[in-house]
């Protein structure tokens, strides 16, 4: 029975240990803060962030700031919940510049960096929006756009990230009370 | 019934112990590799180092920002204070100094507004061996901050804002500074 015992701690030790590389790696996420499809965690940074917080920060955000100094809101999925894709077109419309010091919005690939080979449009910041606009639409598309334009070529199922730098003491204390920008799918693939 | 119990008790147990100590290492492995990273690109322990301007070859860090041009320092305070600078930096656009320890907790960040725009220099020492803190001399440094961990990172972040051109801001990132005491 002593060995059957060591077996089985032995067996659960591995079981729990694959199951931690699991969560950490996988597509779940953990202590998150929503605002349409837009998620943050207010933990991202901080000491006293449980273990599994800190882990999957430290595999999706590493060297994150903490809230009071920046907050990032990411999306993968449009207002309706359906992931962002390539082969589709969108419109992020912003009602309001965000409530910070300085913002930018930025698209990543699936893989969470840069998309590559395309024309690197992936970015766009409080610098590119002019005083006199105050709501605003960045569209999203392979084929390049009038105004405010990020191309997702190449980046397969993609994600946006927006970086809040010194963001509004409201948005500090309670995140969820942002106001960020609605994503609206267009046409997919060419279609209507 | 016993015989059954307690091997499924040590499994479970096993499996808790195993799920919270992989929890514990991951961000340390994690952290540990873009410290290996941050190696290959030529930086050193307690020396400022600059990444060049981010574009879609940058495969350090997930999610990097293409609109802030980045330094780094690998910081070692186990022998002893590091002095960092922040360079001045008036008006309205960014930047600042971030600190993570070896389990990537961001433990402080300064920016340019918390000095008026100022350049300032902080203090990043450890305990000393005994468990004491000594003074290394906290009244010369306009901050000083108490390192969690023996190593760890200090990130600077340069926004390209307000037309600034790369070369521009290129220069004025140059001014981080890391230094072992």
């Amino acid at each position: 029975m002593i060995i059957r015992s060591l077996l089985a701690g032995l067996g659960g030790l591995v079981l729990g240990a694959a199951a931690a590389v699991f969560l950490v790696f996988g597509p779940a996420d953990f202590g998150g803060v929503s605002v349409g499809p837009w998620r943050t965690n207010i933990h991202v940074g901080s000491p006293d962030a449980p273990d599994i917080v800190r882990a999957v920060v430290a595999r999706r955000g590493l060297l994150a700031l903490n809230r009071s100094e920046t907050i990032y809101f990411s999306a993968d999925a449009d207002s309706e919940g359906r992931p962002l894709e390539q082969a589709c077109d969108y419109r992020i419309l912003f009602t309001d510049r965000p409530d910070a010091r300085w913002w930018s919005l930025t698209l990543y690939a699936e893989d969470d960096f840069l998309p590559v080979g395309g024309p690197g449009a992936y970015s766009i910041s409080a610098d590119a929006i002019g005083a006199e606009e105050t709501g605003f639409v960045v569209s999203v598309s392979e084929r390049p756009a009038i105004g405010h334009w990020m191309s997702p070529e190449n980046a397969g199922a993609f994600n946006l990230t927006l970086r809040l730098y010194n963001p509004g003491e409201a948005i500090v204390e309670d995140p969820a009370t942002a106001v960020l920008p609605v994503v609206e799918r267009l046409a997919c693939g060419g279609g209507a | 019934m016993k015989q059954i119990l307690i091997p499924v008790g040590a499994g479970l147990v096993g499996l808790v112990l195993g799920f919270q100590a992989m929890l514990g290492l991951l961000p340390g492995f994690i952290m540990g590799k873009a410290m290996e990273r941050f190696e290959t690109l030529g930086g050193e322990a307690n020396q400022a180092g600059h990444f060049p301007p981010i574009d879609e070859t940058a495969r350090t860090v997930v999610r990097p920002s293409p609109d802030i041009i980045y330094s780094g320092c690998m910081y070692d305070v186990s022998n002893g204070a590091v002095a960092i600078t922040l360079p001045a930096l008036e008006g309205e656009s960014y930047v600042s100094v971030s600190f993570f320890d070896a389990r990537t907790n961001n433990f402080a960040a300064f920016n340019n507004r918390d000095f008026g725009g100022a350049a300032a220099e902080i203090l990043l020492h450890g305990p000393a061996p005994d468990h004491t803190h000594t003074d290394p001399g906290y009244a010369d440094y306009d901050e000083s901050v108490l390192a969690p961990t023996s190593t760890g990172l200090v990130l600077l972040r340069r926004v390209l804002s307000g037309g600034v051109t790369i070369e521009d801001a290129d220069a004025h990132r140059r001014q981080f500074g890391c230094e072992a005491l």
